[in-house]
């Protein structure tokens, strides 16, 4: 392993920026719930309430299950499972709200999916996105891999604010997709 | 039919379908890669339990937290649930939500929306 990298500088990203866990490589299932059961564990010694708690679980969630299912950077695990590869993690903003962030490469024509239903669903007041969200829920068909269609509904739904993204070009023609979704702690 | 048992995970519900005492439980957070796995078994289970008519069914969802994949196979659950009271089975349902989390009721009932079967949406006494 290659340690000529500057330990300092991560350390001043992170505390600049206010994040407080980032985790970078194949999303899996347990990686999920080791990183979710760490984040809730320390909300909750924050004092956070459950109701913010679950919100910020949410988002993590779909955003976790989104870079599994659709990042064009993969590796295989034991049981020659596919998982993809990214980058997730939450921190705070200077008024207190929790921001979750995730970034993974994909291909540019998911890059164009992406960025078609974002921008729709940034158009969308709180009760229009509910309305589409239980539209797609009730007529929408699950794929096999189990995806609903409705993660990005429901992070917007979560965050009640449009959600921030963007997308840079990457080698081999991919474009690297981030979001930070803000979560907001009152009402 | 022989009773229907899916031990719960980290995150997924333990699910319970008893043709004897009648009952169906859904206990614990769901927040599996693929629900389809989870719940398939159960949708699959249902056609069999209401096969005879008239036969009722008492349902206690004790699960706070769902991801999207999960929430789209509960509400195909659901709609599954609303033929059969439309055939004739007496079904009935009480959802549980925490007491220190009132945004989830408001989940539960967009979730049960359309269902004119028997429902309750009850807070949870700890």
């Amino acid at each position: 392993m290659n340690t000529s990298f500057d330990v300092h500088a991560i350390y001043q990203l992170m505390h600049d920026s206010h994040i407080q866990f980032s985790y970078k490589g194949p999303i899996t299932q347990d990686v999920l719930i080791s990183l979710g059961d760490t984040i809730k564990e320390e909300l909750h010694r924050d004092d956070c309430d459950a109701k913010v708690i679950r919100r910020v679980f949410s988002v993590l969630v779909e955003a976790a299950h989104n870079i599994l299912k659709y990042s064009s950077e993969k590796t295989v695990l034991d049981k020659s499972k596919t998982v993809g590869i990214g980058l997730i993690g939450i921190g705070k903003t200077p008024e207190g709200c929790f921001v979750v962030f995730s970034g993974n490469f994909v291909s540019p024509t998911e890059a164009e999916d992406i960025k078609t239903r974002l921008d729709y669903i940034n158009t969308l007041s709180p009760s229009e996105l509910t309305r589409n969200y239980q539209q797609q829920m009730r007529q929408g068909t699950i794929s096999a891999n189990g995806s609903a269609g409705l993660g990005l509904y429901e992070v917007a739904r979560k965050s009640g604010r449009p959600i921030d993204y963007s997308f840079t070009p990457g080698p081999d023609g991919m474009m690297f997709f981030e979001m930070k979704i803000v979560v907001e702690v009152e009402d | 039919m022989k009773k229907l048992h899916i031990e719960g995970t980290r995150y997924s519900p333990r699910i319970e379908l008893d043709p004897e005492t009648r009952t169906l439980l859904i206990e614990g957070d769901s927040y599996p890669e693929n629900a389809v796995d989870v719940y398939g078994p159960l949708i699959t289970a249902l056609d069999e339990y209401f096969e005879q008519p008239n036969t009722p069914l008492n349902i206690k969802m004790l699960s706070f937290f769902q991801n999207t994949s999960s929430s789209k196979m509960i509400t195909d659950m659901l709609a599954k649930l609303q033929r059969f009271f439309d055939q004739g089975h007496p079904v009935e349902l009480t959802w549980f939500y925490p007491s220190d989390d009132l945004e989830i009721k408001d989940t539960f009932e967009l979730f049960l929306e359309d269902a004119s079967f028997p429902y309750s949406i009850t807070q949870l006494e700890e």
